[in-house]
């Protein structure tokens, strides 16, 4: 781990308010993007960006929380609330008018946007390997590098190329069954 | 195949240097036909704007933090229960009991105050005192009687027709057009409206906005106040539970579903109050409660019996997955936020789980790890293994020059790249393909893993 990330969870687990406050400051843009990224919805984004942090300070003032890489933590602890909430929403069928727009249709910022063409790929993301939407979501939605990605997968650079590959050509096979 | 790899990486680059993607692919004219379809895709998946977290968004979500920091500080919990005066600092105490003790005609005076009145502040001062000094399950209800009064409040308003600034809390109970139904209250929305959050019908919300002598609102912001927690339920102590490692306040009149009891997963409807606290509306039981005393199987097969809290591991074939609910060899196993769940395993895999056993049977599982094919609990019983027993190619222990065998349907077929069952397959010179199978058919593969991960196929043959 590296030393400032060391530092940040010592702080944290102190429970001081600044601390507390600038770790927020720090991670929850970078969690809010990549969450929104992969759900579209900005609420939902919003709301599992937020546990993912509330996790971390519960698991650190519990003595857990990450070992290695606290950014690659809370990544992976904002993939498993994704999963979590996407697998909620499919068992929830009834919830599904309701949620439509943000389970299967355009949301409302897709809208905003008048883009049909969004909304398609949005879908077809949804059709990928949670591994291949996760390293799509970091790569392209996030902006971190082969490396970075890596370092937060904890895989080898090489293994996140193939990976990025076999998510890419999934997503065209994918948006063309959108399309069709 | 590297090379590929290599070629992609290099023109992602360049497109993200605003290069075009045609000047990519003609500096490798030899990939261009592999690497268009990855490069389209990959143009698509830039194209997804991701904009920064609106300011509000990161306002609410730190408070909730700090709150959260705060309950867990060692003070907190020691100044907590039962009683709860010291959820303020003491200077405000003060001050809030100066207006007590020496303001209390004027309280008396303010109840009847409205929005814009000179007492009106002083009204809504009386009522947060209430709210801090009340015990977490009487707040509730406390919210519950200003919430009603703020709806009285501006009935009367209407009734005078006066334009205040105003705010409440509702349910919305009609989006039709440009007027809402909040609550009782007719909220006109127009375009300045800022709208907070995904709202839909029967979302709790805080609208903000002005009277109009019509007998409307016209609202100026309505953002969401409630959301919703989705987990196991691990300890019920009177109105204080905890859910999923979140402190929840259930109070006595919370809609509660009959056999909620701890293990048992839930969503609960949540609101946040001022103070942080995440208050209950309601408690819905998600799936079937777990089984009880269900013996689980250790990896040498022998069963133990249940133990409450206990660890355990074992490996098994995922049966069923019900949302969070999977079956594994028989087992309930329940999958929260924390659950690692690794390899993409799917209905019909060899899985290792990780977990502790529930009080009510079943396991609460930490990680959820797909088989490889070395790993298979029990030999294989043909000599075809099924693709979940195979490891995929991003696998953290694949070893260079392993055998994997396994079946699955064709997806794709290009030139030197088949992808069979989601796993990408190198097809080379030396590669035999009996029995013409197509996209869409299903076939045995035999391949070699290479130095780099990627899967080399000796063997393709259509399954019969």
């Amino acid at each position: 781990m590296r030393q400032e990330e060391r530092g940040e969870l010592d702080s944290l687990r102190a429970l001081d308010p600044q601390a507390v406050s600038a770790v927020h400051a720090r991670y929850f843009p970078e969690l809010f993007r990549y969450a929104r990224y992969r759900l579209g919805d900005p609420t939902t984004a919003e709301d599992i960006a937020s546990e993912a942090l509330v996790r971390l300070l519960e698991a650190v003032a519990a003595g857990r929380g990450p070992t290695s890489s606290l950014r690659g933590w809370l990544l992976g602890t904002t993939s498993n609330l994704i999963i979590d909430s996407i697998r909620r929403r499919y068992a929830r069928p009834e919830e599904r008018l309701s949620e439509s727009m943000t389970a299967d249709g355009p949301t409302p910022h897709d809208r905003a946007e008048g883009s049909e063409e969004i909304y398609a790929v949005r879908a077809a993301m949804r059709r990928l390997t949670m591994d291949q939407q996760h390293v799509l979501a970091l790569r392209f939605g996030s902006g971190y590098s082969l490396e970075e990605t890596a370092a937060i997968l904890k895989k080898r650079p090489n293994a996140i190329k193939a990976l990025q590959f076999r998510a890419l050509a999934a997503l065209r096979r994918a948006m063309e069954g959108e399309v069709g | 195949m590297s090379r590929i790899h290599d070629a992609l990486e290099s023109c992602l680059a360049d497109l993200r240097g605003g290069a075009d993607l045609e000047a990519c692919l003609g500096m490798v004219p030899d990939l261009a036909e592999q690497l268009r379809p990855a490069l389209e895709a990959a143009l698509a998946a830039m194209a997804l704007s991701v904009e920064e977290p609106p300011a509000a968004a990161a306002n609410r979500s730190r408070s909730l933090l700090l709150a959260r920091a705060r309950s867990l500080s060692p003070q907190a919990r020691q100044r907590r229960p039962p009683i709860h005066l010291p959820r303020f600092a003491m200077a405000g105490l003060a001050a809030v009991l100066a207006v007590f003790l020496g303001g209390g005609g004027l309280l008396v005076a303010s109840a009847a105050a409205l929005p814009g009145d000179p007492l009106y502040g002083l009204k809504r001062t009386a009522e947060d005192v209430r709210l801090r000094l009340a015990s977490s399950s009487a707040r509730a209800e406390l919210e519950r009687q200003f919430n009603d009064r703020r709806t009285g409040e501006i009935q009367a308003l209407f009734s005078l027709g006066r334009v205040t600034p105003v705010s409440f809390e509702g349910i919305v109970a009609s989006q039709a057009d440009n007027l809402w139904l909040v609550g009782s209250l007719p909220v006109h929305l127009s375009p300045e409206t800022e709208l907070e959050g995904f709202i839909t019908l029967g979302r709790t919300v805080e609208v903000s906005g002005l009277t109009q002598a019509g007998g409307e609102i016209h609202a100026l912001a309505i953002w969401l106040r409630g959301f919703e927690l989705t987990g196991i339920v691990e300890e019920i102590d009177e109105t204080d539970w905890i859910i999923e490692g979140v402190d929840v306040v259930v109070p006595g009149n919370t809609p509660v579903d009959p056999g909620v009891v701890p293990g048992a997963r839930v969503v609960a409807q949540l609101r946040v109050d001022d103070e942080g606290d995440y208050i209950a509306r309601s408690i819905t039981l998600l799936g079937p409660l777990p089984p009880t005393a269900t013996p689980v199987p250790t990896p040498d097969g022998t069963e133990e019996p249940e133990d409450e809290q206990e660890e355990t591991e074992f490996e098994g074939q995922v049966e069923s997955i019900t949302g969070s609910v999977w079956v594994v060899s028989g087992v309930q196993v329940m999958i929260s936020g924390q659950t690692r769940i690794e390899g993409d395993p799917a209905i019909g895999d060899a899985v290792r789980v990780e977990g502790v056993l529930q009080p009510g049977g079943g396991v609460l599982a930490d990680r959820i790890r797909r088989l490889g094919e070395d790993e298979t609990p029990e030999p294989e019983p043909t000599e075809v293994a099924s693709p979940s027993t195979t490891e995929s190619p991003d696998q953290e222990d694949q070893e260079e020059g392993e055998r994997v065998d396994f079946e699955g349907d064709v997806e794709s077929i290009s030139a030197g790249l088949w992808v069979v069952d989601g796993q990408a397959v190198i097809v080379t010179g030396q590669t035999e393909i009996q029995g013409g199978p197509e996209v869409g058919e299903r076939v045995r593969v035999r391949a070699i893993r290479a130095a780099d991960g990627n899967l080399v196929a000796e063997r393709i043959e259509a399954h019969d």
